[in-house]
């Protein structure tokens, strides 16, 4: 079987695609929406969180700076000299707990005369507050950028962090603050600073958790790493430099949005935790600090990672069962299709015994075999019934076409008028419209009586009876007239009479009869509702021969039939006909009409008689133009040639 | 017994043979840990020098370890100078001899934020500049050029002061602070970069400084040693991972707060000060070079002393 026209697996094919199709989009349209809700909390989330760890920093870093301030407000007032420093200093470091060392460093020659550095430094150790001078030739913090900027900008500062000039293993960050001469708040007398230790301030970095395995950190101006999980990276590293090891410009990007920007939730590109992961920065305007917290993109997608790996394995199993189920129905459907199939096969080949498999579902498909196999027994008896009634039909054509021989036989075929010394020229044609017809024509001589009897009818209906009617009328005219031909007016009451005798059925038959005078040339008509005959004169002239109206014969009895007497000269013709001529239709139903018979008539009218029948016969033919013939058609057509017989040919 | 023991006098002897021919040299560079010194250390690291039988000690350098001070007080065999430095020490009576110049160009620019509009050496005029103490002749040669009168600060270590807008102006070299200014987020259309090199005053660099009386005595040694450092270098940028390698191990020794992609840029910015057309420019001091330097530090009064002729300055070991 091949798979393209299996009805089974295109509808499996088909339901299975639309339906996957619309799992598809409608499942991965809900995974964005959900991804984005979940993406939108988050960033709140971090957005929370890394505001409330800056704003725990911030606060130590003002505590800091609001010491140095303090500090550096004293000193521009003069309160505090030179020598006196060392108190303070160590009461700073000891009343605060983000200061964890001060200094007030000043500008050569400004605390002493003869000494260019002039530098106390207090700061707090394990075993308590220890005191050191900075500044010395292997030291010279005017350049350092704790002591210079300030000096410059003449504004506050944070420094990126530094090793301690204390202790290198010390990183602290400090914050500085210039301050001035009492007398000339013009005139830089030095640098007040502040420390705080790395650790103290990033622990509470380090201890921020979110999710499983979302962590924040902290990152210098220059975005390197104050704290990052990655220990080697601490004070080693920034976004830059990772930048250029990883070879990912997307780092640098992310850099220079954290400088440039007071927060923001953006994508960490993948090679800083080889996976992809978001960040949510806060800038720390007082230091330039950033403050970052990092969530891994699987922690946050996971669940809704989780929830569709299960929606997709549901899915393929619906799918299976969805697959099994359709192929089953699709099976129940066409296997007995199949048999159908088989079984129409059979019935198109005539083979229409072959029984239909039973099929008892009662479904479409049980209704079509039902009515496939009440097709097959109504074909049989159809075909049965169609042989019988073909049989009969073809014996009843048989029978008619001997009818019609028969019929034909009636008619006389010649005029045999050898014995009688006078020239007719009589010829006559019926075509009937059915196999057998009600039309007839005769004409037999009468030689007692040295005349011809001629004439033309036409029975009212066609076919089988009317041939019968037709041949009753043609005996009983041709018995009678024989008997005594003189009065054709009573020949045709007589038959009349003979005629209404047992007509149950009604029938009539039109009659237009003549006895022609073979020597005088005399006609007497007698007329029974036929139509009128044409008569055309030796010179030349034609004209309707107006004849006495009769009842049709066979309608009632004891009707009289008056005799009109034409007298013939040598040439004269008469040309008689049925209605089959002027009432044949052509394709349009238009009629042939008298007026085209009379017409046709001038012209032929001298030609031989056989010439004008089938001239009248090829002319209405012409008209009909193949339309089916409707009624019998019969042309007589007869020229009176007494004498030496001249125009008998 | 007496076979033993002469057998041991024999083993002894041979040691000490030995021990004589491999000769220890003191080097001296002139700044902390980084690829400015890659070649050394690579050589060093694929124990060239021990191969070729130097003993090579790099001593401790940085901030607190100066070269010209070091070489003066014999401490260091070599030394690794500016050209200046060792003119200086010449200054001084110290008798410093080039043996090998290594950079031929001037590295040194002046380099400010692009958005202060500081183009030509003119716009200097009246702004803050920040040079460094022991560098200022460079500067200074090039603001008398140009007739300008800047506020000039001593420059620390960072590029802080130029990023907070503390000076407008700042010196740099091409291998290490622009490398920064660019590794702190800096792209190089927002700085606007003045080598001195444009304006008339951009002075020979890098070059390997021996004292006159250690040339005379130990000049196999000192051969050997510039010898096996250009084998160092043309390796060092011929396979600049390694280098970058050799540079890390020393930076984290010493506990630079370096990384990584830091002294890759360096070694990349040194490549064309060292390199043209894939071969080493050195070890030749030009004549014009030295003369140019000796000219600019005179004009300025930096030097006093009739200066040594060219041919008693540089002599190149390698020939």
């Amino acid at each position: 079987m091949n798979g393209r026209k299996s009805l089974a697996v295109r509808l499996a094919l088909v339901t299975l695609l639309t339906t996957g199709s619309i799992f598809f989009i409608s499942s991965g349209a809900l995974y964005l929406m959900v991804r984005d809700i979940m993406l939108e909390h988050a960033e709140d989330q971090a957005r929370e969180l890394t505001h409330a760890t800056a704003n725990r920093i911030r606060s130590s870093l003002n505590e800091v700076a609001g010491s140095a301030q303090g500090l550096a407000s004293a000193l521009n007032s003069g309160q505090i000299r030179p020598d006196g420093l060392f108190p303070v200093l160590d009461n700073v470091t000891l009343q605060s707990d983000a200061v964890q060392g001060a200094a007030v460093t000043y500008e050569p020659y400004a605390a002493d005369p003869d000494e260019r550095y002039y530098g106390p430094f207090s700061y707090e150790t394990p075993n308590g507050i220890t005191r050191m001078h900075l500044g010395g030739d292997d030291f010279d913090y005017f350049t350092r950028d704790w002591y210079q900027i300030p000096a410059l900008t003449r504004s506050g500062f944070w420094t990126e962090p530094f090793p301690s000039a204390a202790d290198p293993n010390r990183l602290i960050t400090t914050y500085s603050r210039p301050f001035f001469d009492p007398d000339d708040a013009e005139a830089l007398r030095g640098i007040v600073t502040m420390d705080i230790e790395l650790p103290a301030l990033t622990a509470r970095v380090d201890e921020v958790e979110i999710f499983d395995s979302g962590f924040a950190f902290l990152v210098s101006p220059r975005t390197r790493f104050i704290t990052y999980p990655q220990r080697d990276w601490i004070m080693r590293e920034s976004l830059f430099s990772l930048a250029e090891t990883l070879g990912e410009p997307e780092l640098r990007e992310l850099g220079r949005r954290i400088q440039q920007t007071d927060e923001g939730f953006s994508r960490v590109p993948e090679a800083l935790l080889e996976e992809p992961a978001r960040l949510y920065h806060v800038r720390l305007p007082e230091a330039n600090w950033a403050v970052g917290v990092i969530i891994p993109e699987r922690e946050l997608f996971g669940d809704i990672l989780r929830v569709m790996h299960w929606v997709l394995i549901i899915a393929a199993i619906g799918f299976f069962i969805l697959l099994g189920t359709i192929i089953g129905i699709s099976r129940g459907i066409t296997r007995p299709l199949k048999g159908l199939a088989s079984s129409a096969g059979e019935i198109a080949r005539g083979n229409l015994d072959r029984p239909l498999p039973p099929i008892r579902t009662g479904d479409e498909v049980g209704q079509l075999a039902h009515s496939l196999d009440e097709m097959r027994l109504s074909l049989k008896d159809y075909i049965n019934d169609l042989t019988a009634t073909t049989a009969a039909k073809e014996r009843m054509e048989s029978e008619l076409k001997i009818a019609r021989n028969i019929q034909m036989s009636f008619l006389p075929k010649r005029l045999d008028l050898s014995d009688l010394d006078v020239g007719i020229d009589l010829a006559a044609r019926l075509i009937p419209a059915k196999e057998v017809g009600g039309d007839l024509y005769d004409f037999f001589p009468l030689r007692e009586h040295n005349a011809l009897f001629f004439a033309v009818g036409d029975v009212s209906d066609k076919g089988v009876p009317a041939a019968l009617f037709m041949a009753v009328t043609k005996t009983l005219v041709k018995g009678i007239a024989e008997q005594d031909p003189r009065d054709p007016g009573e020949i045709l009451t007589r038959v009349n009479n003979e005629l209404c005798l047992n007509n149950d059925n009604g029938m009539f038959v039109t009659y237009l009869c003549g006895v022609l005078d073979l020597g005088t040339g005399e006609v007497r008509f007698a007329n029974a509702g036929h139509n009128p005959p044409l008569i055309h004169r030796a010179d030349g002239t034609y004209d309707w021969l107006k004849l006495p109206p009769g009842l049709v014969l066979g309608a009632m009895e004891d009707m009289e039939y008056p005799v009109q007497t034409v007298r013939l000269a040598p040439g004269d013709a008469l040309l008689l006909y049925t209605d089959g001529v002027t009432e044949a239709a052509d394709g349009e139903q238009k009629l042939y009409g008298e007026d085209r018979l009379f017409a046709l008539y001038g012209e032929i009218a001298s030609q031989p008689a056989r010439q004008q029948v089938d001239a009248v016969l090829e002319s209405v033919e012409r008209f009909a133009d193949g339309a089916t013939q409707a009624d019998d058609i019969t042309v007589l057509a007869l020229r009176y040639c007494p004498g030496d017989g001249e125009c008998v040919r | 017994m007496r076979r033993v023991l002469a057998l041991a006098a024999v083993l002894l002897l041979c040691a000490s043979t030995a021990l004589a021919d491999t000769q220890t040299l003191r080097f001296q560079p002139h700044w902390v840990p980084q690829a400015q010194f890659a070649g050394f250390y690579l050589a060093k690291e694929m124990g060239w020098y021990q191969d070729a039988g130097l003993e090579l000690e790099i001593l401790p350098h940085g901030a607190e370890h100066p070269a010209p001070a070091t070489l003066a007080r014999q401490e260091a065999d070599v030394a690794l100078l500016y050209l200046t430095q060792a003119l200086e020490l010449r200054e001084q009576g110290v008798d410093v001899v080039n043996v090998a110049q290594l950079i031929q160009d001037s590295s040194l620019v002046l380099v400010s934020l692009a958005e202060s509009g500081i183009l030509v050496p003119e716009d200097l005029d009246g702004q803050r500049v920040s040079r460094w103490a022991s560098f200022s002749l460079q500067p200074e040669a090039l603001f008398r050029t140009y007739g300008v009168h800047p506020e000039t600060v001593d420059q620390g270590a960072t590029m802080a002061a130029l990023r907070t807008g503390a000076v407008a102006a700042a010196t740099a070299t091409r291998y290490n602070e622009l490398v920064e200014l660019y590794l702190s987020g800096l792209d190089p259309d927002e700085i606007e970069v003045m080598p001195l090199e444009d304006h008339g005053v951009g002075l020979a660099e890098d070059g390997i400084y021996v004292l006159e009386s250690t040339l005379r005595e130990r000049p196999e040694a000192v051969r050997t040693f510039v010898e096996v450092s250009l084998r160092g270098w043309e390796y060092a940028f011929a396979h600049p991972d390694a280098a970058v390698d050799a540079v890390m191990d020393r930076v984290i020794q010493a506990g630079e707060p370096t990384n990584r992609a830091h002294q890759r840029l360096m070694l990349e910015a040194l490549r064309p000060l060292y390199l043209e057309d894939e071969a080493l420019r050195g070890p030749h001091l030009d004549r014009q070079d030295y003369q140019l330097a000796v000219s600019l530090m005179r004009n300025l009064g930096h030097l006093e002393w009739e200066p040594v002729p060219y041919e008693q300055f540089h002599q190149d070991v390698t020939q």
